[in-house]
């Protein structure tokens, strides 16, 4: 693991690779070590993390995972790759781009997940998400839109079937006339 | 007529009703959602259904439409109304917060929203809050937009917003989570829609221990009714 006094100048003898890539300002802190809990690791590239005591100002982008527990704010393109925010992570980014995120810490700003969002019970979330499938566990808060992308597949596939027709009990929506249906069998309806 | 349909109505399921908290908890399998998945699922083919939740998100919502384009709008009112009812300030009126939250997400919608889930909130709102709420929504929702709307018509409510969970298979589920409880404004179905003269009843059905689903259409722009409620000025502060 890395020392949080290290000089981030030198090469890590840790880290398969360099998940950031320059516009970090010279003498900012932009320790990063291997996770211990490693999220599932993507096809290309190892995990890098910014642990619970580092700030990080800037943007991140390359091939590899990366787990953040401790402060950034900037922007992110792994696009191959998964974003994982802990607990303990504060994201504040004007753009996040990648194949899965995780939220289960606090997060501020655009997210585009290529195959998956989730926001875990804990996860606070306030922006806007864009991903094919999205997941908010039961507990999470989230504030801001969702935009549910069709996948490749669903794209391909034949275009939907016509609506059905209204069922018996709608009304043709005249305002003076509206379905009503009364509660005449109250029972059947509770479960 | 109408009034005394609803009148009656509300008589009748306030005889099985008077104290919701003698059923802590119940769930029941609701046709509005379950007509409102429908809407979301096979409704008129747009380029991309604009769903405005004005409660918390719901994952069975974002389920439902399943790999559509489709765009959620989460306003999180709960919330709000829960911070105002348990933290009341003499400087901040609750419409100001409710505006806060509803009006940077709509002033950047380039889409026409075709879809409201406004849940129970509006038994935890004054009449004027629902009106300048809904008039400043109104010209954001393209024709034949539906609004889907709970509450209760019994004498005590919980003291926050937000005690139904969506279940899988259209089942509304009341948690029973507190035991505070207080008046209800108890709007019926017609004082809801003189409230939001733009939209017009669809669809209705009214449950044991006094249950109110609603589901109403948008029709076309209509004036708010009473416009000294909301003055003009102050509408126009809320759009950017």
């Amino acid at each position: 693991m890395w020392k949080k006094d290290n000089n981030p100048d030198q090469p890590t003898p840790v880290a398969a690779k360099p998940a950031f890539q320059g516009n970090q300002a010279p003498g900012q802190s932009n320790v990063l070590r291997s996770s211990s809990t490693p999220p599932t690791r993507s096809a290309k590239g190892g995990t890098s993390a910014i642990s619970a005591d580092i700030v990080f100002n800037g943007k991140i982008h390359g091939k590899s995972d990366i787990v953040i527990s401790g402060q950034f704010e900037g922007s992110i393109e792994l696009p191959d790759n998964s974003v994982t925010v802990e607990l303990s992570g504060k994201v504040n980014a004007s753009s996040i781009v990648a194949k899965t995120i995780t939220i289960i810490g606090t997060v501020e700003g655009t997210l585009n997940g290529r195959e998956l969002i989730q926001v875990m019970s804990s996860g606070n979330v306030v922006g806007d998400i864009k991903s094919e499938k999205i997941v908010l566990e039961n507990g999470c808060k989230f504030k801001g839109t969702i935009e549910t992308t069709p996948s490749a597949k669903e794209t391909a596939s034949p275009p939907k079937t016509p609506p059905s027709p209204a069922p018996s009990s709608m009304s043709t929506g005249k305002p003076s006339a509206p379905a009503v249906k009364p509660d005449s069998s109250p029972s059947s309806k509770l479960a | 007529m109408l009034a005394n349909i609803f009148k009656n109505q509300t008589e009748t399921v306030q005889k099985e009703s008077n104290d919701v908290a003698k059923h802590p908890t119940w769930s029941i399998r609701s046709s509005c959602i379950e007509s409102m998945f429908a809407f979301l699922r096979n409704g008129p083919e747009i380029e991309q259904h604009v769903v405005l939740d004005l409660g918390n998100f719901n994952q069975a919502i974002i389920d439902s439409v399943g790999g559509s384009n489709c765009r959620f709008i989460i306003c999180n009112l709960v919330d709000e109304i829960s911070k105002h009812a348990l933290n009341p300030r003499n400087d901040v009126k609750l419409i100001d917060r409710i505006m806060d939250n509803v009006t940077p997400v709509l002033n950047k919608t380039d889409q026409p929203v075709s879809t409201i889930f406004a849940w129970d909130l509006f038994n935890y709102l004054e009449r004027s809050d629902i009106i300048i709420l809904m008039t400043f929504i109104s010209p954001f929702c393209r024709k034949g937009a539906r609004l889907y709307s709970i509450s209760w018509l019994t004498d005590t409510i919980p003291q926050l917003p937000g005690s139904y969970v969506l279940e899988p298979d259209f089942n509304i589920r009341y948690s029973g989570q507190t035991n505070q409880h207080i008046q209800p404004p108890g709007y019926s179905a017609p004082n809801l829609i003189s409230m939001m003269p733009s939209f017009e009843s669809h669809r209705l059905e009214v449950f044991r221990f006094g249950i109110l689903e609603i589901i109403l259409e948008f029709s076309h722009l209509v004036p708010p009714p009473d416009p000294s409620i909301i003055p003009t000025t102050q509408l126009m502060a809320y759009r950017t």
